[in-house]
């Protein structure tokens, strides 16, 4: 990188400012702080009605994200996964389920949705992923016929894509998965100015959001104790933990994990795989004349496109990492995109190349019991995004510089504008 | 006996979080059962085997399969 190192004092990773920076300042910023030799210290951004916090670490190199994500007895997630701040218990059970869960509990609760998403059950899933795409992508290229060749890639296919998928292991009716998407962007919008008008709003429109999405799964788990069918709804109705069903609440937060899992972060990855492909046009091509390089170009997306920035772990008991000492307490958010890019870990990792191999990547999460449920489903639905966008648009070409989202937590893209050159 | 086990599978339980990886690497050798329990199908593996157990192992993401 020919960029001047950023001294490290002068980085905070707190500041929304920084969110807004280009990719490249944010990477050189990650970069400085990889090759500082303590695991640096940030304040706590400002949440409306939230204490401020004492402040976390922010952990940004491979092996150290490894040493925290691989002791969870050590470095836990039921103080908090996917916040900074301390939520209140409902909150963060409302909004984490499994993810802000230790063992045994999460244990026990993921074992049993994990048949769900193994490889052998996801082949019959396959078929289905493939119609999918081929519906979205041909309703994808009438709308750039009836318009002037243009769409934007994120309303049109990275996003209905995996909503569809998830919706169809869930059975939710088509009529109301504009609904989930549109509560899920209020979710996931991190305070991003477009979608939460003021930090106080925030809050409220998120509570509103899990209040409407648990709405509608409440309707449908009634649905399925009365009717089972073969759909992942009914497994969760069935699911007994030590003895218990899961409560009704449980499943409907166990709901929004999954569709805010399982949509926003295939979405991003599937549109930052776009953007990389037109960055790199050498290896579009080499990807497009060799489909066998689907397997390790798939990962290279993800290691790439990194879609969660974070997650936090808290310290159980006074600890060391990488010879430094800390409390118990501590918080710490390990940086994916960062040890996704650790020099000492990946050859050239500021260049995206369809063949990387080996490619030890964190994008779906780092070692660990929390290690992302849906990876196989993920990897397929990116496969076959890729597979379907070859070979139904092959026209397709990017229009415009993509729209980032300014949020914390997810690494997103509201808008790419492409353009099918057949079509105009 | 045709060919002798030429290495052995072990899960450490309390690590297994059944996320299907050894699964997809080597599906002769490793199933999630209907519980949602790693089922390992081949614990003895034969040496031609060997490879596609260690591969297995490697992916673990929660380092939970052993093979000596």
């Amino acid at each position: 990188m020919s960029l001047t190192l950023p001294e490290v004092d002068g980085i905070d990773l707190s500041d929304e400012e920084f969110r807004a920076r280009p990719p490249a300042e944010r990477e050189a910023a990650f970069l400085a702080l990889r090759r500082h030799p303590r695991i640096p210290f940030f304040a706590e951004p400002d949440f409306p009605f939230i204490e401020q916090g004492p402040g976390y670490y922010a952990v940004t190199r491979h092996a150290d994200v490894d040493a925290i994500s691989s002791r969870p007895a050590l470095f836990c997630s039921g103080e908090g996964a996917v916040s900074i701040a301390d939520l209140p218990e409902e909150l963060r059970e409302f909004y984490g389920s499994l993810i802000s869960m230790d063992d045994p509990r999460h244990a026990k609760i993921r074992r049993i949705v994990s048949k769900a998403f193994t490889p052998r059950m996801l082949e019959a899933l396959v078929d289905s992923v493939e119609s999918l795409a081929d519906e979205i992508l041909a309703a994808a290229r009438r709308t750039a016929e009836a318009g002037d060749g243009t769409f934007d890639l994120v309303k049109e296919v990275s996003a209905p894509l995996p909503l569809a998928v998830i919706c169809r292991m869930m059975s939710i009716p088509e009529a109301d998965r504009q609904l989930v998407l549109e509560q899920l962007n209020i979710i996931l919008s991190g305070g991003d100015p477009e979608l939460v008008a003021t930090p106080e709003d925030a809050i409220g429109l998120v509570l509103e959001a899990g209040a409407a999405l648990s709405g509608l799964m409440q309707r449908l788990a009634d649905e399925r104790l009365q009717t089972p069918t073969d759909d992942l709804t009914s497994a969760l109705v069935r699911t007994e933990v030590d003895g218990e069903t899961l409560s009704t609440q449980e499943i409907a937060s166990f709901f929004i994990l999954l569709c805010v899992a399982g949509n926003e972060t295939t979405r991003n990855a599937i549109t930052h795989g776009v953007w990389a492909l037109h960055e790199n046009p050498g290896q579009k091509a080499r990807w497009l004349a060799d489909p066998s390089l689907s397997k390790t170009a798939v990962e290279e997306i993800v290691r790439y496109a990194s879609p969660v920035n974070w997650m936090r772990r808290t310290a159980t008991q006074d600890v060391e990492v990488a010879g430094q000492q800390f409390r118990r307490g501590d918080k710490f958010l390990m940086f994916y995109g960062s040890a996704n890019r650790d020099e000492t870990v990946f050859t050239d990792p500021d260049s995206f190349d369809v063949g990387r191999d080996p490619n030890p990547h964190f994008g779906f999460g780092a070692p660990g019991p929390h290690f992302c449920l849906g990876a196989h489903l993920a990897r397929r639905e990116v496969a076959v995004a890729f597979r379907k966008i070859f070979e139904l648009l092959p026209d397709l070409e990017v229009a415009g510089e993509p729209d980032r989202l300014r949020s914390s937590f997810v690494n997103g893209i509201k808008r790419l504008p492409v353009r099918l050159t057949g079509a105009s | 006996m045709t060919s002798l086990a030429a290495a052995r599978i072990t899960v450490d339980e309390s690590l297994c979080a059944s996320t299907g990886m050894s699964e997809s690497v080597a599906p002769h050798l490793f199933e999630v059962g209907d519980d949602g329990a790693l089922v390992v199908l081949q614990p003895d593996v034969p040496a031609d085997l060997v490879e596609d157990a260690r591969a297995a192992a490697r992916s673990c993401p929660t380092r939970a399969l052993a093979v000596s």
